[in-house]
């Protein structure tokens, strides 16, 4: 329905308007820019600073309002540049300043502060204040992230509005009256959010600061490059800051399509493991007669060719197998998809961690986010975005809030039961029967119905979720799926040719020329691929920036591993797989390389460069290039722009995809570009809504219209040559099983493990990460309180859970968790090994005496 | 005793039920606490944000807009001497120091027997007996220096106790709100009210 348009007179000037828009956004339209402090376009409007005000024309003449508050009426007249507007903004800054400290040059935000750059537009100049101004004791950290100083605040209600509103932990607010007016926490209650970054990003003033900034930089000594967050897929647009080649800062970019300018903690923070230098791997290793050696490349890239070679003429194309994890980016997955396919032949590879036929199902029917969020119904199956995806939990708390219908199906209580209609319980004996019972649930009406999947619960096999997946679109044909599968690139590796039984583009298109014949990897799945190595069956074993003991393999299995088999890694961070391996190649990270990514919803989105690679580390495809070199074909990739004339070719998601498509759109196209509209063009952006975008000094290409991915992609690519069977519909070997998948049967006095994804994980990357590594909680056990009875162990005992590993942890009683099952939250990294990998694990209690 | 128990608990619960959003309980139940502890502790902030669903900074801000919600200990009595226009004039300063010399506290702070606690307060709308005291929110005026000796006198043997409750308690007759009036018969009375306006309106015109 189109919006309802009004005709208003702003500044002289005659314009339709939608009805209901704000008058400060109608100005913004037209490019008058009013200044402002507590507006902000992603949330309400509260009119508390009075620093918009214009006249408008009302039945009495012309009086001064808050733009922000008052919507334009038909008729209506304002005026932004009259003597009484001018006098009011040189009040109203006056006021502000009247308690302002003004202590600029030692304040973080000094030289892209709000309140600095309207007073030198709109203040006097001098200041006719003589008293003694408020003095309070600062900073106060107001959580191991943030730290306030109550002296710079100019009350204006952004913080405690975020905190509320979009976040909905209200942990900070207002207290007093008055001139005693602060902001605060309660008692000894910390500001404990996933999402309490985003409030130092909005204070339009120096009064919340992010702690790892702090004195970091000024503005204008920042460099920065438009990129996507790293840390999972939702794909949060960010600017990525840098100075003196580290990382100083993340800002959300408002992006329409995904994060409204908001950012995660594990995202916002995420530079701090980058820039760890003790927990990289800087150089290549090479184990030699049992001891670990820095090496060149040559000698590195020469090691692995002949262990390939060697174990390909020992036991063919076979004893090589691959296993990813989903971080790698576009470039770096199709070039190892590559060299794993064609150039080595073998048929093992799961860059997914068995996530394939999820991604399979999922990208034949990827919904948009916005579809998503305006669904008729969504159905949420084995996933808690606050975990997982974490901004996707601030949209879909505004789109429920708007009257999105929402249906749970999880094992246990997550972030979305407080917003479900419906909570289905995704229990191990329903899963049969699990698609009809959903199905009931979904109200009828006009609208998409889409599935929002994950991978929450850990201990359950993604081919279980697979399973339900298919059957869910089995039963409702026309659904669509927004994916929340975590890895930040893990939909970009599934199109890259990274995932069993996908080539290059998941789509039938043509075998570049410069491949020759790719492998079937369609029975490949990464819980067999660590069977046969276990096994002995596998000579070599590559992982690309996969940690095993993140996986969920203990360090003594990845040691034994490394026995029986040949470990080659590609690793940015040091880790027990890095460690045991026989070759270590160190891999450039997040914002040490151009390239790009697929989120969630099938969006490719770029990734900006903002330092030099670390040590000697390399892009991955620069790695796989030159292996492939040594193992006498060279890919004919030199550039990553060779990639991107390749990926084209492939056609299916890269149809048409050129490196020009982002600047072509703010947000990035989503794939294939041909099926979908390529979005809006690129959107100014509020500068007092994120301060410290435009600030900053821009270093390469233009900001706002995006990088050039590489300005010496050329080739158009070769006319297409051979039809290849590719694509989701050739599916993973777990989606054509269907429903049937084996999850097991629970022995007497077990039950089934539930051991649900969270945001802060202890693994080798958080554990590397300063900023973060405290919020890894302790490790604990939830149970029924009938089950609790049985064990004859009360609230607060320690127990044992024993499954493929044992642990010590407390237990709690929990009403809200299944009788069936055994919860286990907190994340040390020992916790992870209780999976056992196939079908759904399972764990027995027991007490601990004493 | 911080966190409301038994009959209290009883009637925070009864409190927090009285609204549709259990929310606009929040100043009521800090008055409870107030009654029950002298001051609002912060395990009553904690409690009352249990009972309507807000965190602990939301009902700590909501409570601390309010002068007669007191977050630290204050004294059995809290005494208020008005120096505000009218009271000034009759000498509302001068008993204010004559009141911290009886009392040996400077305003803002508690004897150390916890008994008194001195503000400095703004008009408390007394001014025709100025200079005004207000004493757990009753009022005593006009008062000069021997008179607020005595009243100190007065209110330590005792003799006030009817008159001056302790501080923190607002009503000592609790009394259950009549049943609520069924919705049919709020609006049958304001159509009568209406009928009747409309019938003076139109003999008026005539
Ligand atoms: S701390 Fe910053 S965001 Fe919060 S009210 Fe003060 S000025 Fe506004
Ligand atoms: S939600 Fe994901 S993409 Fe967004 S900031 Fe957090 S980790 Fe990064
Ligand atoms: S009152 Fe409009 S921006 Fe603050
Ligand atoms: S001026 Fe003191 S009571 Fe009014």
């Amino acid at each position: 329905m189109p919006d309802e348009l009004v005709s208003v007179t702003l500044d002289g000037q005659v314009v339709q308007v939608a009805k209901g828009t704000p008058i400060i956004e109608a100005l913004d339209q037209i490019g008058v820019h009013v200044p402002r402090f507590c507006y902000h376009p992603r949330m309400s409007a509260v009119g508390v600073c009075r620093m918009c005000l214009v006249e408008v024309s009302g039945p009495r003449g012309f009086s001064l309002q808050p733009s922000c508050y008052l919507s334009v009426a038909e008729g209506m007249e304002v005026v932004t540049t009259s003597e009484a507007v001018r006098k009011a903004q040189g009040g109203v800054i006056e006021f502000l300043l009247a308690n302002h400290p003004l202590d600029c040059p030692v304040c973080d935000k000094g030289g892209e502060c709000p309140l600095q750059d309207q007073a030198f537009a709109h203040g006097a100049g001098e200041t006719r204040y003589v008293e003694e101004k408020r003095h309070y004791a600062k900073p106060i950290p107001i959580s191991r992230l943030i730290k306030l100083d109550r002296e710079r605040c100019i009350q204006c209600d952004r913080c405690t509005r975020f905190a509320d509103e979009v976040a909905g932990e209200a942990l900070l607010d207002f207290r007093g009256r008055g001139n005693a007016i602060r902001i605060s926490t309660f008692s000894s209650v910390e500001f404990d959010s996933y999402f309490s970054g985003n409030v130092t990003q909005i204070c339009p003033v120096g009064a919340l600061t992010a702690t790892p900034y702090r004195f970091k930089a000024r503005p204008w000594d920042l460099t920065q490059s438009a990129s996507t967050c790293g840390w999972c897929s939702f794909g949060c647009q960010v600017s990525v800051q840098a100075s003196q080649n580290e990382l100083t800062r993340v800002l959300g970019i408002d992006s329409d399509a995904i994060n409204h300018s908001w950012l995660c903690d594990r995202g916002r923070f995420g530079i701090s493991e980058v820039n760890n230098r003790d927990s990289r791997v800087l150089s290549p290793w090479l184990r030699e007669g049992g001891a670990r050696r820095e090496v060149s490349w040559t000698r590195a890239v020469g090691a692995i060719a002949e262990v390939v070679k060697q174990a390909k003429a020992r036991n063919g194309n076979a004893s090589v197998a691959v296993i990813g994890s989903g971080r790698l980016n576009l470039e770096d997955s199709y070039a190892w998809a590559k060299l794993a396919l064609d150039v080595i032949g073998t048929p093992l590879v799961d860059g997914l961690l068995g996530q394939g036929g999820i991604a399979a199902t999922w990208f034949e029917r990827a919904a948009s986010i916005e579809q998503a969020l305006s669904s008729r119904a969504l159905i949420a199956l084995n996933v808690d975005p606050k975990e997982e995806v974490p901004v996707l939990h601030l949209r879909l708390r505004e789109a429920v809030r708007k009257g999105l219908h929402l249906i749970e199906v999880n094992s246990t209580a997550t972030s979305l039961s407080a917003m479900a209609a419906t909570s289905i319980q995704l229990s191990p004996d329903k899963v049969g029967e699990l698609a009809e019972v959903v199905m009931r649930s979904v109200p009828g009406g006009e609208g998409d119905v889409v599935i929002l999947v994950g991978g929450l619960n850990r201990a359950m096999d993604p081919a279980v979720t697979s399973g339900i997946l298919q059957s869910l679109v089995a039963a409702m044909p026309e659904a669509k799926i927004l994916s929340a599968l975590g890895a930040a690139n893990v939909h970009g590796a599934f199109l890259a040719g990274l995932s069993p039984g996908v080539l290059p583009g998941a789509g039938e298109g043509a075998l570049p020329s410069s491949w020759r014949a790719p492998a079937d990897s369609s029975r490949a799945n990464y819980a067999n691929i660590l069977r046969a190595a276990s096994a002995g069956e596998v000579g070599v074993l590559i992982l690309l920036d996969c940690d095993l003991e993140e996986a969920g393999v203990a360090p003594a299995a990845i040691e034994a591993l490394g026995e029986r088999c040949a470990l080659i890694s590609l690793a940015s961070y040091e880790s027990a797989t890095s460690r045991a391996s026989a070759v270590t190649l160190p891999l450039a990270t997040w914002s040490e390389a151009r390239g790009s990514m697929v989120n969630g919803e099938g969006r490719m989105l770029r990734l900006g460069e903002q330092l030099e690679p670390a040590g000697l580390s390399k892009p991955g495809w620069v790695a796989a290039s030159l292996v492939a070199s040594d193992l006498g074909n060279d890919m004919s990739i030199f550039t990553a722009g060779d990639i991107w004339a390749e990926l084209k070719t492939w056609g299916g998601a890269f149809a048409g995809v050129e490196p020009e498509i982002f600047n072509s759109t703010l947000d990035g196209p989503l794939l294939p570009v041909a099926r979908w509209n390529a979005g809006g063009p690129p959107r100014a952006l509020d500068p007092v809504a994120t301060p410290g975008i435009a600030s900053v000094r821009r270093q390469g290409p233009d900001f706002r219209a995006g990088a050039v991915l590489d300005p010496h992609a050329t080739g158009t690519g070769s006319a297409p040559t051979a039809k290849v069977l590719t694509a989701g519909r050739l599916a993973a070997a777990d989606a054509r099983a269907g429903v049937s998948v084996e999850i097991g049967v629970a022995g007497e006095d077990e039950a089934w493990l539930v051991l649900a994804r969270r945001v802060y994980e202890a693994d080798a990357r958080l554990a590397a990460n300063p900023a973060l590594a405290s919020f890894v909680r302790d490790d604990r056990v939830m149970v029924s309180p009938a089950r609790l009875a049985r064990l004859g162990a009360d609230d607060g005992d320690r127990v044992r859970v024993i499954g493929s590993v044992e642990i010590e942890a407390v237990v709690h009683s929990d009403a809200s968790i299944p009788d069936w099952a055994i919860a286990v939250e907190g994340r040390t990294i020992a916790v992870m090994h209780l999976v056992d990998g196939a079908g759904w694990s399972r764990v027995r209690l027991e007490r601990l005496n004493g | 005793m911080a966190r409301f128990e038994g009959e209290m608990l009883g009637r925070a619960e009864r409190l927090a039920s009285l609204y549709p959003d259990p929310r606009s309980a929040i100043i009521p139940l800090c008055h409870l606490a107030q009654e029950q502890d002298g001051y609002v502790t912060e395990e009553a902030i904690a409690h009352i944000g249990e009972l309507v669903g807000a965190t602990g900074a939301e009902v700590q801000g909501t409570a601390s807009f309010y002068d007669m919600l007191k977050f630290e200990p204050v004294g059995k009595y809290v005494i208020g001497v008005c120096t505000n226009i009218s009271c000034m004039l009759r000498g509302g300063y001068e008993l204010l120091d004559a009141a911290s010399n009886t009392l040996g506290v400077p305003p803002g702070e508690t004897t150390a027997d916890g008994i008194f606690t001195l503000e400095e307060v703004e008009c408390v709308a007394h001014c025709d007996k100025a200079p005004a005291v207000q004493i757990n929110y009753r009022y005593f005026g006009p008062v000069d220096s021997d008179a607020f000796a005595e009243l100190v006198g007065q209110l330590k043997s005792g003799e006030l106790d009817e008159q001056v409750p302790e501080h923190g308690t607002l009503i000592r007759v609790l009394r259950d709100a009549p049943p609520p009036i069924p919705l049919e018969e709020i609006d049958a009375e304001r159509a009568r009210q209406d009928a009747e306006r409309e019938a003076r309106a139109a003999s008026r015109e005539v």
